[in-house]
């Protein structure tokens, strides 16, 4: 009997998600998975479908190789960035096999900030962002004394962690700021950049914006982008957007391509910045990309859209939001996007539904992850269906005597979608509440998600942006900043 | 009255001492003489207290290091000892501080929360093993010497208690939103009456005791909060400005000129002078920092105050009929003194007083520095009396039934205590 056979590398709730929706399609396929750990879910939904899940270092090109060699499949989909950025793709693409996932040069979109940001500089695309990148930490600290406003960022993608926003507006406190500014840099260079020796770059200062985060993902085959409908992710830890920087404790999306707080044109525009950024990368790598290409966007009073960071995937937990809505085989778009047949494709989203996204997670997450991990896990997976919801596994780990545990990361990603996003995140609230460790340590996870005061939040803030860029746009300042300091003359700086 | 500030920071490479500073600084309108800043590196709680000297950015604890603090600053009028309290047990620290009034000793619930959380209870979850022994109208900000903070506005929230934050790194509680934004931090909303909120490094995380909606202290919008606050939700500026709306259809005699007395009733004269279609003057200017007069026990203090603030600009008086507006009139001392000297010194030709608020008759049992009846001109003045007393023209109150009025759009309850006598919770002070 004829199947397709597909390979998914990776192990997080990103890749359960696209083995969801893979698994799903008409072709009936084989779902193979390479995790590095057991997921649960993904060797749940691998095996249901014929396939299996094989432990595996996916940063390894060579045990990645050896292990597809002997699954044979049709198709692999490269899930996580870090894979690419260790050369598995290239070397399977080598191999002659259809991959779904940038090669490691085209992901240096997303490994290197520096890269990004140069290459939006070089080919003068809208919604950059001014930066400075340092190889030396006393060369940082230096210019970081008398920086002021700005964003500190590791050089290269350190798994989302890493960044810090330094508002600083008020001169009597400037003084801690800056003193926090440089013991945070030293910080991040040793305990975060040091792991990282393929890099020259250390640390990355730019200009802080101030706005409403998205995020757009498409999929190309390198000719034709196909947008996927706008996400939101929630980075902050805690309800209220307390606390700190996170993967994204959770997401919203809907109703249709846009969100209630991003006009259309608005998603018109991220998306044209996308396939600007796209025909760059192909041209300065001299390679065609094949597979997601995600820009984390943020309307800014600055540009309106404006990118703050590039994917070389889909967003975890943003494309979880996609498989209720994405009203296509998610297969046949992939395999579009493989054999270079997107321009075929017609993409229909659902309109008439919101789907709202929560991560649970153990406590000590993000900051203190060594508390966090090894905490026995159960899931009333019967309850949640019971809500019509889905439970995505994330870093959640099958132990040797069969139990699940936690791995420090965020546990589970509960999936709902409804009519109207309050009544959806209250659903997904009871769900997240089912997700508990059977040892008494604390979970949690963001209760004000998808309400009707959060959004409302993210409105106002929109509208006051957008009264803002509208100005700059009118008035032709969208390519000129003009600062002056008493005394020492006008800097004009020119975007264009 | 007390302004409350707690600054708690998600990494320790934060000092968050000179935070607490400006969040007192930013506080003054509730209390300016003594505070209490306690902060915490996780260890050790570390606490000074003293007069509060505005001047002193570098002050005792601007300085100090500590991830976690927090500080009350109060008037002299308080009983201030009463309105903080520090116990240790077993090596555990707890201190609190609060604003407003609670039933039983703040020294006692200390002791209590130390022994639970010396026997393994996290602060949170001591403090709801006892919140029902103490009620009363009160805020209160509580740490222990592990780093836990916790944020509780006692129900039906008589005084009000804030949530801010800044970037991934900030977690601020406020009485009021304004010192939120002074920290550069954003307000994220109003800790509702009975809801307590407990953060950590780790965790932040909230319970709520209570349903109902919040009963609000209307002299919190009418003279203790600053302009630029916004209480639950209700911009304070919008409400004075409409209640000098209201008064203006309250008024009616003629007149050239209308003058504010600084700086509370600003808003209310910008108010009333719209709505009457007539001009608004700045009419006095004031010597020396922001005092707050009404709030003074003592009276030759409280004159010396009025004097300093209310040097008149003649210009704008001479020969003038005018209606002067104030925010509220407690003895009338103040505006006795302003219309003498509008009077006798600079050739007025009418005073007419104006005041944005309705009578205010009763003592506050929460905390409010409103003296005891006997003291209150419109206890024991009528009318007539009053206009004679003051020597002005003629005087125009709100009634209670304008401020029901304008605070009707936002469908919250409010404590009317001080102009009607009845009380929404009972409290022994």
């Amino acid at each position: 009997m004829f199947y397709v056979k597909v390979v998914i590398i990776g192990d997080g709730g990103r890749e359960h998600a696209l083995s969801l929706m893979i698994s799903a399609s008409s072709l009936n396929p084989r779902v193979y998975a390479l995790s590095s750990y057991i997921n649960p879910g993904i060797k749940k939904v691998a095996e249901g479908s014929g396939g299996r899940l094989v432990r595996c270092d996916i940063l390894s090109p060579v045990d990645v190789i050896s292990k597809v060699n002997e699954i044979s499949p049709d198709l692999i989909v490269v899930g996580p960035e870090e894979p690419q950025f260790h050369g598995v793709t290239d070397v399977l693409k080598e191999e002659g096999y259809a991959v779904f996932g940038a090669t490691s040069k085209l992901a240096e979109i997303e490994k290197s900030k520096v890269f990004m940001r140069e290459l939006m500089w070089k080919f003068k695309i809208p919604g950059r962002l001014a930066f400075k990148a340092f190889t030396s930490i006393d060369e940082a600290v230096e210019y970081l004394r008398n920086a002021g406003d700005v964003v500190l960022k590791p050089a290269r993608q350190a798994g989302g962690k890493g960044v810090k926003v330094f508002a600083d507006l008020q001169a009597y406190l400037s003084d801690i700021k800056s003193e926090v500014r440089e013991k945070y840099a030293r910080k991040l260079v040793s305990e975060v950049m040091s792991n990282y020796r393929d890099i020259e770059y250390r640390l990355l200062v730019e200009e802080r914006v101030d706005g409403v985060e998205y995020t757009l993902m498409t999929v190309t085959d390198g000719y034709d982008v196909v947008p996927m409908p706008l996400v939101q992710d929630h980075p902050h830890a805690f309800d209220m957007d307390l606390g700190p920087e996170t993967g994204g404790m959770g997401s919203i999306q809907g109703p249709g391509l846009t969100l209630p707080f991003i006009e259309l044109r608005e998603f018109d525009e991220s998306v044209y910045i996308v396939k600007e950024v796209l025909k760059a990368l192909q041209t300065v790598v001299n390679d065609r990309y094949v597979g997601a290409l995600s820009g984390q966007m943020m309307l800014t009073p600055l540009w309106g859209p404006t990118v703050i960071e590039f994917y070389s995937r889909f967003g975890d937990p943003e494309v979880a939001n996609l498989i209720p809505v994405l009203d296509i085989d998610f297969l046949e778009l992939i395999e579009a996007a493989v054999s270079s047949k997107l321009a075929r494709i017609k993409l229909k989203v659902r309109d008439d539904i919101v789907t709202v996204v929560k991560a649970v997670c153990p406590k000590g997450y993000p900051n203190n992850r060594k508390v966090a991990k090894g905490h026995p896990v159960t899931v009333d997976e019967g309850r949640i269906r019971d809500y019509g919801c889905k439970v995505l596994y994330a870093g959640i780990e099958l132990g040797g005597d069969g139990g699940i545990y936690t791995t420090g990361s965020r546990i589970v990603e509960v999936l709902c979608s409804g009519e109207d996003y309050e009544e959806v995140s209250r659903r997904a609230n009871k769900c997240a509440e089912l997700i508990t460790c059977s040892d008494g340590w604390p979970t949690f996870y963001r209760s004000d998600i998808g309400t009707r005061e959060l959004i409302a939040e993210r409105m106002d803030a929109a509208e006051r942006v957008r009264a803002v860029y509208m100005y700059r746009r009118r008035n032709n300042l969208l390519t000129t900043k003009v600062d002056w300091i008493p005394g020492r003359g006008v800097t004009v700086y020119d975007y264009r | 009255m007390a302004g409350l500030i707690s600054v708690i920071s998600f990494d320790n490479i934060w000092k968050v001492g000179k935070y607490i500073y400006y969040g007192l600084l930013a506080s003054q309108n509730r209390g300016q003489d003594n505070y209490i800043a306690t902060l915490g590196d996780g260890v050790k709680l570390s606490i000074s207290e003293g007069d509060f000297n505005p001047h002193h950015a570098n002050g005792p604890f601007s300085e100090a290091s500590g991830h976690v603090g927090m500080g009350g600053i109060y008037g002299l009028g308080e009983i201030y000892e009463r309105k903080h309290a520090y116990a240790s047990h077993n090596g555990h620290e707890v201190a609190i501080i609060i604003d407003g009034v609670i039933s039983g000793s703040t020294y006692e619930l200390a002791r209590e929360l130390c022994k639970l959380v010396s026997s393994g209870h996290k602060l949170d979850e001591a403090f709801l093993e006892i919140v029902n022994r103490y009620h009363g109208a009160y805020s209160l900000i509580s740490m222990s010497n592990s780093a836990e903070v916790i944020a509780y506005r006692a129900p039906p929230g008589i005084k009000p208690l804030h949530v801010g934050g800044y970037g991934f790194d900030l977690a601020i509680i406020s009485s009021e939103s304004a010192p939120i934004s002074i920290l550069g931090g954003d307000l994220r909303r109003a800790i509702n009456p009975g809801e307590l909120i407990y953060l950590t490094q780790d965790e932040v995380r909230m319970v709520r005791t209570f349903d109902g909606k919040p009963t609000l202290c209307a002299f919190e919008y009418i003279y203790t909060a600053r302009h630029d606050s916004i209480l639950d939700g209700i911009d304070v500026y919008y409400i004075r400005s409409s209640l000098g709306a209201k008064l203006a259809s309250r008024f009616s005699y003629d007149v050239d000129v209308v003058v504010g007395v600084p700086e509370t009733a600003m808003p209310y004269a910008i108010g009333f002078a719209k709505a009457l279609g007539k001009d608004i003057e700045l009419g006095f200017v004031s010597t020396g920092s922001r005092i707050r007069t009404a709030t003074k026990e003592d009276p030759k203090e409280r004159l010396i105050g009025i004097q300093l603030k209310l040097n008149p600009i003649k210009y704008v008086f001479s020969g003038k009929r005018v209606a002067i507006v104030d925010d509220s009139l407690v003895r009338g001392l103040t505006m006795k003194n302003v219309v003498q000297i509008l009077r006798n010194k600079v050739g007025v030709k009418e005073v007419h007083v104006v005041v944005g608020s309705p009578k205010l008759k009763f003592r506050c049992p929460y905390g409010v520095s409103i003296p005891s009846s006997e003291e209150l001109l419109a206890a024991n003045l009528d009318d007539e009396l009053g206009v004679k007393y003051i020597e002005a023209d003629s005087i125009t109150w709100l009634s209670v039934d304008d401020v029901v009025d304008v605070f009707s759009r936002y469908g919250v309850n409010l404590c009317l205590g001080c102009f009607l006598g009845k009380y929404p919770v009972g409290c022994s002070t």
